[in-house]
């Protein structure tokens, strides 16, 4: 942009350009504005810096409480007493430390790094699957999952789904389901038990040929190759429609079951016990649980006595009132026990595990790790509740140091690594390896547990990281400076932005200055060698809830 | 009932709180002082409140604000008969729109603003807050500082150059902490 054309658009920011000045001053301001997109930038970019310079001063002023009635004019237009008061607290909270934010907004403001979430619409929530054997390895759904529409697929064992409406389906394996929203799906194959709650009436099973309607009932529909399908009402009633008579629907009564048979309905002896229920699956799950918690607890002897394992944190064995968490690596016993900040004792993966509870701004997880690694592997079990910061603090360094590792999930969901190489301006970029980055989460995983690793070969520089077992995203750090760790946290940021001697090095006012990380923790693992895919899929695979 | 207003209430705080300074800037391409946009502010913002049951589209608030802030301004400068509008009303509705698709790129520049605000030396950096500072005459400032009025705009100008470009540079080069 020409010199004139910039100084033409300060002289109007600056009031220098107003009404009075000559009509060809106006018009080229205009013409400039209207077709130069650069000028439009300009412009803007200039008010920006002269709106943000005064709300800095004003921060800075003694006189700011009266200087300009930041907030109190909302007050006049507020009417009732209930909204005064929310309002008051809100604003309140907006006002209480100015020193550290001269308005609310800027906290608000979503950071530049955010990237939207895909999501798919959600239909129901995987309650749990007991001894269950999915037909594609590629397609499994851990419990807790929230599923979206489409197949489930499994060859044996027992799926325990809740529909969003309330209705819930249990369904015995070999079976093929088809989940079409959140109050219908069809049964390819297999045998399925439906209970409905009052609000989820209408829910709707179809099958090859045979479509089944709820009207407030609990009923069991089996699709098999060998004979048509079958429907069994337990309670209440169920409305049955062909695909040859669909004008026509069939009202079935409680303790009665029907056989589609070509195209006629036949009359069969009903049958519950054949069905999959709710207190045998009870019974069962409390047997693959055990099954499945030793297993663990084999894994986890194994990573214990790995001579690598730098730090292992399982989060059992410990009392409701313990504020430390001991290391169970078998190599640095007795040393690196971390302490807990904030977080709470709460359930981990499976009833019976335990595991941290990280929800307010100062919760954390402090342990210290001392030396210098080439090589890195960190791992962890997490629930992710939410992603409120612009960077979520997985594990970060408690200072800023050469060769510490940031570890992050964006507020958009990606996993992130850095690594400081050079502290004397670590604002600059151009002193830090990566960031690279990896798919990491979407708005279905919240509230889920996953499991998350991500390894750094110093050597070559890869960093590869992945989630629930998969490579999900990997890059090289261009400088091969060692790992430390020294003072690390998990879940926070003790550094929050500062230098060592306390100078904000983010910035005040920055949305990526605060860190903490809203879920749960139930293991943490790290090692001074590279996992390779195989451990890690198999760990997630003995692991996954 | 009670409980919907309630939330209805911190919908409208938390939305204006967050886009405040969005739309003061705004306001701040069409106005010639920062009086003048904290006369017109509360008015957007009473306006807003009024009429935000028919905002359906939460994530429509901005550019909806803005809107409300260009009507605003017209009935301002009306109402005071202080000068005609210098900029056409197709210039002010593309600024309009602009500046609520850029939410990203002001609060970029906002971070960035601070970090090259650091980067200034001390003197420049108390002097040009000094500028910005409510009730301080630009006369005081420039007696203070013992130049001329005339200079201390000057230089108040080349300080802003200077962060514009500093922020430039920052957002290009991408934050990678």
């Amino acid at each position: 942009m020409k010199q004139e054309d910039k100084k033409r658009l300060l002289d109007y920011l600056d009031g220098k350009l107003n009404a009075d000045a000559p009509v060809a001053e106006i018009d080229a301001l205009n013409e400039l504005l209207r077709h130069s997109p650069q000028a439009r930038d300009f412009l803007r970019t200039h008010a920006n810096i002269d709106t943000q310079l005064r709300e800095i001063a004003i921060s800075r002023s003694p006189e700011k409480i009266t200087t300009r009635p930041t907030h109190s004019w909302f007050f006049p237009a507020i009417t009732s007493l209930a909204a005064c008061v929310s309002l008051w607290l809100v604003l309140q909270l907006g006002k209480k430390d100015d020193t550290i934010s001269p308005t609310l907004s800027q906290q608000a403001i979503d950071g530049p790094i955010s990237t939207l979430m895909e999501t798919a619409t959600p239909v129901a929530v995987l309650k749990s699957a007991t001894d269950v054997q999915w037909s594609d390895p590629l397609e499994i759904h851990p419990t807790g999952s929230t599923l979206t529409a489409g197949w489930i697929r499994i060859a044996q064992g027992t799926l325990q789904i809740e529909f969003l409406s309330g209705a819930r389906l249990l369904v015995n394996g070999p079976a093929e389901l088809r989940l079409d929203s959140d109050n219908s799906a069809y049964l390819a194959t297999g045998k399925a038990s439906a209970y409905v709650p009052e609000p989820a009436h209408g829910f709707v099973l179809d099958s090859p040929g045979l479509n089944v309607k709820d009207l407030g009932t609990s009923f069991g529909l089996e699709v098999s190759a060998d004979k048509g399908p079958e429907v069994h009402c337990f309670d209440g009633s169920v409305e049955l429609s062909t695909n040859q008579n669909q004008s026509k629907p069939l009202l079935l009564p409680a303790s009665k079951a029907l056989q589609l048979n070509g195209n006629t309905l036949q009359e069969v002896p009903v049958r519950p016990a054949d069905f999959p229920n709710g207190k045998e699956l009870s019974k069962r799950a409390s047997i693959d649980l055990k099954r499945r918690l030793q297993d663990w607890k084999n894994v986890n002897d194994s990573l214990a006595r790995d001579p690598n394992t730098l730090v292992l944190y399982t989060f059992d064995n410990a009392d409701e009132w313990s504020r430390s968490v001991r290391n169970e690596s078998v190599a640095t016993s007795g040393k690196f026990d971390a302490s807990i900040v904030g977080a709470g004792w709460t359930g981990g993966r499976w009833k019976g595990k335990s595991g941290l509870e990280f929800r307010s701004r100062g919760d954390r997880l402090r342990f210290t790790i001392p030396g210098e690694h080439q090589h890195i592997s960190m791992s962890a079990w997490i629930r992710v509740d939410s992603l409120p910061n612009d960077y979520n603090s997985l594990m970060l360094p408690t200072h800023y140091q050469t060769g510490s590792l940031h570890w992050n999930i964006e507020r958009g969901g990606e996993m992130r690594l850095t690594q400081l190489c050079d502290t004397t301006d670590p604002v600059n970029p151009d002193n830090w390896n990566g960031p690279v980055s990896g798919k990491g989460f979407n708005g279905l995983d919240f509230g889920r547990w996953l499991y998350i690793v991500t390894t750094y070969n110093c050597a070559t520089g890869e960093v590869i990281h992945y989630r629930d077992g998969i490579n999900v995203g990997n890059g090289t750090f261009a400088k091969s400076i060692p790992i430390a760790f020294g003072e690390m946290e998990f879940g926070n940021w003790g550094a929050d932005g500062k230098s060592q001697d306390n100078q904000w090095i983010l910035g005040q006012y920055t949305n990526q200055r605060v860190r903490n990380f809203v879920g749960r923790l139930d293991h943490l693992a790290i090692f001074s060698r590279v996992l390779s895919a195989e451990e890690i899929s198999l760990t997630y695979q003995i692991g996954s809830p | 009932m009670a409980d919907e207003s309630h939330i209805t209430d911190e919908s409208f705080v938390r939305l204006l709180s967050t886009y405040e300074p969005v739309i003061r800037s705004f306001l701040r391409t069409l106005l010639p002082s920062f009086e003048d946009v904290d006369q017109v502010m509360p008015e957007v913002a009473l306006v807003a409140w009024r009429k935000f049951d028919q905002l359906h589209d939460h994530e429509a608030f901005p550019r909806w604000a803005c809107v409300i802030a260009r009507y605003e301004v017209m009935t301002y400068r009306r109402n005071k008969a202080r000068d005609r509008i210098v900029l056409d009303p197709d210039v002010v509705a593309k600024l309009a729109d602009e500046a609520a698709d850029d939410l990203s790129l002001h609060s970029q520049q906002m971070n960035a603003l601070e970090h090259c605000l650091k980067k200034l030396p001390k003197d420049r950096r108390e002097l040009i807050l000094a500028c910005y500072t409510p009730k301080k005459s630009m006369r005081d400032i420039a007696l203070e500082a013992n130049r001329s009025e005339n200079s201390l705009y000057q230089l108040l100008r080349r300080i802003r150059l200077e962060l514009q470009d500093c922020i430039e540079k920052t957002i290009s080069k991408e934050s990678t902490l």
